[in-house]
């Protein structure tokens, strides 16, 4: 109250030509603003990056390229306490401080943000939300529970997007971002899903064709119910390079009458290579990976085959407009479950195509590719690729789609390239 | 028997009441400094020797080269301790420390900044010391009277505001001292509190000079 007080007559006294100078700034007044910055460090309990050598991808390009923009300029601490807060924002930090270092020469300082972690924190996501005029409603919800490095999240999730069936139920997964080492990942997933078929696929198993050759030859029967847990370790073997080894334990019931309980056991790897090229005013992504899934006999799985599966991702960035490349293949060899053969014709492939017209089943061979167009919020793609067995020929299909894109918001119109007739899909949603 | 027992007994409520308020009032506890010095216009605090604001948290802000706001305040009450007959202005001092040469930067930043450099850790106290005081015009000669003395430092997120932003008119920014001053301290943030062990009369004490050259409006 008596500080009230007071402040009320400060105020008053300012007022009437009080003390307060408009303009003033805290650069003005700190004395080591005739110093130029040579570096900018990052520390984050007890690990400390050298921003202008290294690369810390939890950090954003814009704020990135901020952050080392003042290296090489006078030190403004307005501008540090500006990224401090862009900083914070960015990683979810209870608090990001920065203090100055004596630099490497006289008259140079080194700028260091202390970032303090949150201990715990909750957060409810949408990894997917989307409905298509084709396929329906897909979507799901999940929390996450972080504590420091370690993080548990379960979901609840209904997709007739992304697979053959419809596959609804409940996913889980416990993933520590710090064994030991920053570079060292685990992730352990679990789900309990419960399955649908369109009857598109019900028939065409059911067909004398299918029975006779494919069901026996390259997928399982259908499944009611599946459940799986896979436990994977993560390596970062250099910066742009990630090596990740676990294995997958997948059991599914028949949907017959024994209700037959099968197994998919694999071992799995993949190899991951993510680069960033950050121009004067163009951003490059390089993003290339190769997946194997392997299950076999020693496993105890009922199912043996190898599934490979090649992704490469280019962005071009400028400004407003993002040129998007990406090109994909797969090959199955074995009889694989349905859940792990290769569909086209969804929200992310041959969009504007039904995935059931394509191939009711998926297939054991795919290639795909897209090129997008952004420029700001709108966009437009061209997608084509084949899904097919092998012993089949490949039947190329393509598709074009415009829309907008506003941060995970989505909304376009996509539409097959065929003779005869225009066939429009619409879809929107968010995050897919 | 029973009943007087409990009437006796100190309650889990009074006991939870008591420990929420001791830390309040070991907060607002003020320590006892003698009376001011007078120049026959204005008063200026007498600090103890022990009294040292460059120490702690602030000194470490410092020594990582961030800028660090204080603001301080004198006040004058009748003997009740109740009745405020003044307040002086709040004074801002505005420290930075030389990442290289480990001198202070200070800067009062009035209508026209005024700042010395490269001074030690207590010339840096001593220089920001002498520019609080209060002046006495207007206060009965003969009036029995109580000093009290607040400094306190200026939260980082506050920071621009206290001291001023090239946005903001004089109006808001003054507004946004008094909610500033307003805000109890946080954490970390110390605050001192002195008051005159003993009440004085501006008759009675003797007049000296004290810093006249270096006294600010």
């Amino acid at each position: 109250m008596k500080l009230a007080r007071l402040g009320v007559l400060v105020a008053a006294a300012m007022g009437c030509g009080g003390a307060l100078q408009a303009g003033s700034q805290d650069s003005e007044f700190n004395v080591n603003n005739r110093y130029t910055v040579d570096s900018v460090v990052l520390n984050t309990d007890g690990a400390s990056t050298d921003l202008s050598r290294a690369r810390d991808e939890r950090i954003s390009s814009p704020l990135r390229k901020d952050i080392l923009g003042i290296i090489g300029e006078k030190l403004n601490p307005a501008i540090l306490d500006d990224l401090a807060r862009r900083l914070r924002k960015e990683l979810h930090a209870r608090a990001v401080d920065h203090h100055i270092l004596r630099g490497r020469t006289q008259d140079c300082v080194q700028v260091v943000f202390d970032v303090q972690v949150q201990p715990a924190r909750f957060d409810v996501a949408v990894p997917k939300f989307l409905y298509s005029t084709q396929q329906g409603w897909s979507g799901g919800v999940e929390g996450t529970a972080i504590l420091k490095h370690q993080s548990f999240t379960v979901g609840l999730v209904s997709d007739g997007d992304e697979l053959v069936e419809r596959y609804t139920g409940i996913t889980a997964r416990y993933q520590n971002t710090r064994l030991g080492t920053d570079l060292l990942h685990f992730t352990f997933d679990y789900g309990t899903l419960h399955d649908q078929w369109n009857g598109s696929t019900m028939d065409a198993l059911a067909s004398p064709q299918a029975a006779g050759s494919f069901a026996s030859s390259y997928a399982s029967e259908l499944y009611r119910t599946r459940q799986y847990f896979e436990p994977v370790l993560s390596f970062r073997v250099a910066r742009p390079l990630t090596v990740s080894v676990g294995a997958s334990f997948e059991s599914f019931q028949d949907q017959g009458p024994e209700a037959r309980v099968e197994s998919a056991n694999a071992g799995i790897a993949s190899v991951r290579y993510q680069q960033q090229v950050e121009g004067a005013d163009v951003l490059q992504n390089f993003d290339a990976g190769y997946d194997l899934r392997m299950a076999s006999k020693s496993l105890r799985s009922d199912m043996v085959y190898s599934r490979h599966r090649w992704e490469f991702r280019y962005t071009l960035s400028h400004g407003k407009q993002v040129l998007i490349e990406d090109a994909m293949a797969g090959m199955i060899m074995g009889q694989a479950p349905l859940f792990d053969r290769f569909v086209l014709g969804n929200s992310t492939t041959l969009r504007g195509w039904n995935k059931f017209e394509i191939d009711p089943f998926g297939g054991n061979r795919m290639i795909h590719n897209t090129v997008e167009y952004r420029y700001g919020a709108f966009q437009v793609f061209y997608d084509s690729g084949a899904v097919w067995d092998s012993g089949q020929a490949a039947d190329g299909r393509n598709s074009v789609g415009f829309g907008v894109r506003q941060g995970p918001f989505t909304a376009c119109v996509a539409i097959p390239l065929r003779d005869g007739h225009i066939d429009p899909v619409f879809m929107v949603g968010m995050n897919y | 028997m029973a009943h007087n027992a409990r009437d006796n007994r100190i309650s889990r409520r009074s006991w939870l009441l008591t420990s929420l308020a001791l830390p309040l009032f070991r907060a607002s506890a003020a320590e006892d400094f003698p009376p001011p010095l007078f120049d026959g216009d204005n008063l200026q605090p007498v600090m103890p020797p022990k009294f040292h604001f460059l120490t702690g948290k602030p000194l470490e802000r410092l020594n990582g080269g961030n800028t660090v706001a204080f603001v301080a305040q004198l006040s004058l009450f009748t003997d009740d301790k109740h009745t405020t007959v003044k307040n002086s202005p709040i004074q801002r001092f505005i420290l930075s420390q030389d990442i290289w040469d480990r001198t202070f930067k200070v800067t009062v930043p009035n209508f026209v900044p005024h700042d010395r450099t490269g001074l030690t850790t207590a010339q840096a106290e001593s220089w920001c010391l002498d520019k609080i005081y209060i002046s006495t015009a207007g206060v009965p000669k003969d009036q029995p009277l109580w000093m009290r003395f607040t400094m306190r430092t200026v939260h980082q997120d506050d920071l621009s505001r206290v001291i001023g932003d090239n946005k903001i008119s004089l109006t808001t920014a003054a507004v946004s001292i008094v909610e500033y001053i307003s805000r109890k301290a946080g954490v970390g943030e110390p605050q001192w509190v002195y008051e005159t062990v003993r009440s004085f009369r501006l008759q009675d004490l003797p007049k000296l000079l004290f810093g006249r050259s270096n006294r600010l409006g």
